[in-house]
């Protein structure tokens, strides 16, 4: 299977947030691509914003098992020190491009400590998707 | 002092916020923490479909019997226990309506069941003339898989700071042979003093 584009238009904003309290210390063991990643990946990542603070640490894209649908898993650092609150949206796409319609394609909120790490994943609905888009958004009020 | 007035006028309409549409559950909805929301909604139902399909259960059935299987979910078979008054519909009819168009299950419109009442009443009569007609016992598809499920939360404060905590839980039950073979869970946490509009 060809994995063409998989665009990362990571939109990232400083909020004017409150202070926090404590900040997270991550450590990660991994240093190579897990067995079941698909190898045939194009990541255009947007990071414009990247050195605010929040910065996409990695993108995966696998076939989950049993399903056999595929799944994205993107990381997402907070370099900053004061906790994060962002939403984002994975939409998927078939092998021409085309957006495929899903009940699953919603804003979800996510929150990411000072100096933690959250990881984001995301079923594709169907057999079809080959390829998706994800946008992440501050959060308007923290 | 009417340049002051047109001055205030003008501030006053600049300041107001006329009706206007937005994206259901998009990053300008309100978000509450005295009720569940449109967002909390939508993030359990995409959490169960996503988790319904990577569960493999609906695939594997049909690679085995040749169809997929048929589905029960009655918007009934939610239990809200919590204090928002939440149409069930807002949660079921998307889980209903992935799962099926996407052909992944076929769900149970006419089976009657315990409270007596098919989802639809013609269908079901239909069938159920068409079962005499043809002397055949079963009037109503069978389903082979149910959904249940219920909504809980749990409220705390510090000072002004309100905390809703509201938990999203569903069990996919097996028919063949009565036992859950599928159950999930969706936390949604909201913290704040106020209403306001953003995620």
């Amino acid at each position: 299977m060809s994995i063409r584009h998989i665009i990362l238009p990571i939109a990232l904003s400083v909020a004017t947030l409150l202070p926090a309290c404590g900040t997270v210390n991550t450590t990660s063991t991994r240093r190579a691509p897990a067995a079941d990643e698909i190898s045939d990946t194009q990541l255009q990542i947007n990071d414009l914003l990247t050195e605010i603070f929040l910065h996409c640490r990695g993108a995966r894209l696998y076939r989950s098992e049993p399903s056999g649908l595929l799944e994205a898993q993107i990381v997402v650092a907070n370099d900053g020190f004061s906790s994060r609150t962002f939403g984002w949206n994975l939409r998927w796409l078939d092998q021409a491009g085309n957006l495929i319609n899903s009940k699953t394609d919603v804003w979800r909120a996510t929150s990411v400590p000072a100096g933690g790490t959250v990881t984001l994943t995301d079923l594709a609905p169907n057999a079809s998707a080959s390829d998706f888009t994800f946008e992440l958004r501050r959060s308007d009020n923290r | 002092m009417r340049i002051l007035l047109a001055a205030l006028s003008i501030t006053l309409l600049a300041a107001c916020n006329p009706a206007h549409r937005i994206d259901t559950g998009g990053p300008e909805s309100i978000t509450t923490t005295s009720q569940i929301d449109i967002q909390d909604v939508q993030d359990a139902s995409a959490t169960m479909i996503e988790s319904l399909l990577r569960s493999g259960l609906f695939q594997q059935f049909a690679a085995a019997n040749g169809r997929p299987p048929i589905l029960l979910f009655k918007d009934g078979a939610i239990v809200n226990d919590t204090t928002t008054r939440l149409p069930m519909p807002l949660l079921t009819g998307d889980i209903k309506a992935e799962l099926v168009n996407s052909g992944v299950v076929q769900l149970a419109t006419t089976y009657v069941g315990v409270s007596g009442r098919a989802q639809d009443r013609d269908a079901a009569a239909h069938a159920r003339k068409q079962a005499l007609r043809n002397q055949s016992a079963g009037s109503d598809a069978t389903p082979d898989f149910s959904l249940t499920g219920t909504i809980v939360e749990h409220s705390s404060r510090a000072g002004n700071t309100h905390q809703l905590d509201v938990q999203f839980q569903m069990t996919l039950t097996n028919w063949s042979n009565s036992l859950a073979q599928w159950t999930d869970t969706k936390k949604v946490s909201k913290q704040g003093d106020k209403a306001a509009v953003g995620l």
